[in-house]
């Protein structure tokens, strides 16, 4: 019907929806402002909210590499921990150099070993997810036990190194990030190949691309920006210690929901911008339950638990194929 | 003969003692056959006969077990569908092959991305612009370039598959069953099109059950049939009636079983009034009568397909009402659609009708799962499995049995899946949109058949279709919709013309 196509009107509406969405965060915002008795709304605040979702953005644009091709990887936060530590011990000897290059490095290299195990061994990538979870973990473990009976402690930046994790550094980071990681998922054959791989393989090997690769190619993004967000986060806590149980797996559920956010709202806004939305929403959920004095460790993880739900009942409510 | 006229005719693709075996399925058996530039080479045979499979083969899709295959007189050897577009052979398959999270633009040159990189970083806006322009050169009507393939009509899809095929400007274009997806107006298009590359001297290999678009269209027809070649012979002075003889074996006469319906006497059996859908239908109001085919037709945006899925409670519209005349109740959901006894056969058999991955049985069994159940709520496995086998003898479903998973069966198996398991359901209300999509002579003849049955039974079809033929063969009325609206009805008593019938169409 002409112009009156359908899809034509939704292409249309886009921008619309853009600004509604926005504006219902908005109003949101307002009323946990009205609702903390005018605390939540406050530049220092605000500050504080996106500071706590940089790390959680870093670590999501890293995860739609490889959630989108379908590598559900379980073991990120058993990464997330070496590599921040990694990051410690470089960036106490080369600086800030080390530092960023640390964390990098033990990112790429871990998810450039979970590829191979996962496409090699053709296990279901949540499954050798988890293993290789506990061997990360592990070798967290012995670290930790072999610094302690030297007579020290694992890695401490103390006062050093402490910029990168605060504001208004890390926010900055967000920008160089932001561009980053939209160049790679929408600019290059690295993203277009992943999100092909992620929607339909059969289709994707008939247009000569090597699934196998794009995935691999697609972790290896994944750790680079999982890489940066460690070194960002041990710019913030200064020390990680390493953690055991598998506890690591419940770091994920956080970037989860902001992939799950990001996924839902496809439609309206690119993924990469979807997920800056997530984090921060996150971020700042938590941070009014806070306010409103929600205990965290058993309210707060309830409220994400239903959060997670919710959000992927959105999502598959909406068009088809939008969560994997 | 000129130099330009011999290379026009020459031989460009040859392929050799081609077999092909899935399983313990011979799909193709030592097919030769050779193509010339030039030409609009037509295959035709029964479902499961080998066509798509011996396509494949060429288009790289598929490797072959034996035989050996040269373009332009060197070997060729394609060991993927890119391979292939490297050495200028493209298709469009049957099943739908674009991928549902991409753009557009984004499918049209995935795999091929190169050419719009600098330093790694594609320039979007100048792959958009060469979408836009690959549209407007091949004179098809340009779908949105910037949304996700997921939201376009099984006919944009195609239509994108078509343009993605043609941008490697290919010497051989492979199109399995294309117009089976396309109405009126774009098939218009596409011949049009086919004529213009015939004149470029590229050889188009066309795969259809249309028998009258493969004589009208094509230079020569090759004929398969179980995988093997039956003839290859010339379009001119060939007939459907020898054709059919040749891909079934027999004789098949041309008959759409049709019974006149005593419309005068028979009751309605659904009143629909005022249907609009956004954009897409405006206060749409008919009814339909027991015992009576009414046929739905149109151009590719007439919005015939979508009140397909409106009448069954697929797609909510935005107002009217759908009532249920033997009781007076609202159809407002599926759930109360499907309660009321009305049945619904997609157009999009892959992604609407079936589950591909699951079995026959599964398939068969699941919009009758009530029926199975016992006094305790269970499941009797033995009463599911004689049902699935009852449905696979009747509708004679060519399989090795319930437990082969349905995206191994031929498209016109696939539909009859599609078919039996909605029509072994008691029914008041029959929708078929599309029935005998890329389905044979044979299949297409029993479908015809089945409707003509379920008819008889005082059960009202709705038969949506792209095919004017099957329209005025099967129909006791004619709905023609255009931009979503109802243009006229005509009722067979007036005499069915397609003239006057394209005429309101466009």
């Amino acid at each position: 019907m002409g112009d009156a196509n359908p899809m034509f009107q939704r292409f249309g509406k886009r921008r619309t929806q853009q600004i509604l969405v926005l504006a219902g965060l908005l109003l949101v915002f307002v009323i946990i402002h009205l609702a903390t008795g005018s605390r939540f709304l406050t530049r220092r605040n605000l500050g504080i909210i996106v500071s706590h979702a940089v790390i959680p953005t870093f670590i999501t644009w890293g995860l739609i590499f490889s959630f989108t091709s379908g590598m559900i990887d379980l073991s990120i936060g058993a990464i997330v921990v070496l590599a921040s530590n990694l990051a410690g011990i470089l960036g106490l000897k080369f600086g800030y150099a080390g530092l960023i290059v640390g964390g990098l490095a033990a990112g790429v290299a871990l998810q450039a070993l979970n590829g191979f195990v996962f496409l090699k061994t053709k296990i279901p990538p949540w499954v050798a997810g988890l293993g290789m979870a506990m061997i990360y973990e592990s070798i967290g473990a012995f670290y930790s036990n072999m610094a302690v009976r030297s007579g020290g402690m694992v890695v401490s930046l103390g006062s050093q190194l402490r910029s990168l994790g605060q504001l208004p550094y890390n926010v900055l980071m967000l920008v160089p990030g932001l561009i980053a990681v939209y160049i790679l998922f929408c600019r290059t054959s690295i993203g277009l190949n992943v999100r092909a791989v992620g929607s339909d393989i059969r289709v994707t090997k008939e247009m000569g691309i090597d699934p196998n690769r794009a995935k691999f190619l697609g972790m290896l993004v994944c750790g680079l920006f999982i890489g940066l967000g460690s070194a960002i986060n041990q710019s913030y806590v200064g020390q990680l210690l390493p953690r055991t149980g598998l506890t690591t797996v419940s770091t994920i559920f956080q970037p989860l929901t902001a992939v799950l956010i990001a996924s839902s709202m496809a439609a309206i806004f690119n993924v990469v911008v979807g997920v800056v939305i997530g984090t921060i929403s996150l971020s700042a959920l938590f941070n009014a339950l806070t306010l409103l004095g929600v205990p965290s460790g058993t309210w707060q993880e309830v409220v994400l638990g239903m959060l997670v739900i919710a959000v992927t009942i959105v999502s598959m409510r909406g068009e088809e194929g939008v969560v994997k | 003969m000129t130099k330009a006229k011999a290379a026009k005719n020459s031989v460009v693709l040859r392929v050799e003692d081609l077999s092909k075996s899935f399983g313990p399925t011979r799909a193709v058996v030592d097919v030769s056959l050779d193509f010339r530039a030039g030409e609009i080479h037509g295959l035709i045979g029964e479902n499961g006969s080998g066509k798509s499979t011996l396509m494949s083969m060429v288009a790289g899709i598929h490797t072959r077990d034996k035989g050996r295959m040269f373009k332009d007189n060197q070997a060729y050897d394609p060991v993927s569908p890119a391979h292939a577009n490297e050495q200028g052979v493209s298709m469009v398959v049957q099943e739908l092959g674009l991928i549902d999270d991409l753009t557009v633009t984004e499918n049209i040159f995935l795999g091929k991305t190169d050419r719009f990189s600098s330093r790694g970083v594609m320039n979007l806006g100048k792959m958009r612009a060469a979408a836009e322009k690959a549209f407007a050169d091949w004179g098809i009507a340009q779908v949105p370039l910037d949304v996700f393939a997921k939201s376009l009509t099984v006919e944009e899809k195609k239509l994108v598959e078509l343009v993605r095929a043609l941008s490697s400007n290919p010497d051989v274009l492979i199109l399995d069953e294309i117009t089976a997806a396309f109405s009126h107006n774009n098939r218009t298009v596409l011949y049009e099109l086919l004529a213009k590359l015939k004149a470029q001297g590229k050889l188009i290999l066309f795969v259809s059950h249309n028998l009258s678009e493969i004589l009208s269209l094509c230079d020569r027809i090759t004929v398969l049939k179980d995988g093997e070649k039956v003839t290859t012979l010339d379009a001119e002075g060939a007939t459907e009636d020898e054709l059919k003889r040749l891909m079934v074996g027999r004789e098949v006469k041309e008959t759409y079983f049709y019974t006149p319906a005593k419309l005068d006497k028979a009751e309605p059996v659904l009143k629909v009034d005022g249907i609009t859908l956004d954009g897409v239908l405006r206060n749409v109001s008919f009814e339909l009568r027991r015992g009576e085919v009414l046929g739905l037709g149109g151009l590719s945006d007439s919005g015939i397909h979508e009140l397909g899925k409106v009448l069954f409670g697929l797609t909510k519209p935005d107002q009217g009402q759908i009532i249920f005349a033997e009781t007076g109740e609202r159809i407002d959901s599926l759930r109360k659609a499907i309660d009321t006894g009305i049945a619904y056969v997609p157009k999009d058999r892959d992604t609407e009708a079936l589950m591909v991955r699951a079995t026959i049985e599964d398939n068969l069994v699941l919009p009758s799962t009530d029926s199975f159940v016992g006094r305790l709520g269970f499941m009797s496995p033995r009463k599911r499995k004689a049902f699935a086998q009852e449905q696979l003898r009747v509708f004679e479903i060519k399989a090795s049995g319930i437990r082969q998973a349905v995206n191994q069966l031929s498209g016109g198996n696939r539909q009859k899946v599609s078919l039996a398991s909605w029509l072994s359901r008691p029914n008041k209300i029959l929708i078929l949109d599309s029935p005998t999509r890329g389905v044979d002579v044979g299949i297409t003849a029993n479908i015809y058949k089945l409707i003509a049955e379920v008819k008889g039974q005082g059960i009202g079809i709705i038969l949506i279709s792209d095919e004017l033929p099957e329209l005025i063969g099967c129909s006791d009325r004619i709905l023609i919709m255009k931009n979503g609206e109802v243009a006229k009805i005509f009722e067979r008593a007036e005499g069915f013309s397609e003239h006057r019938i394209v005429q309101v169409m466009i």
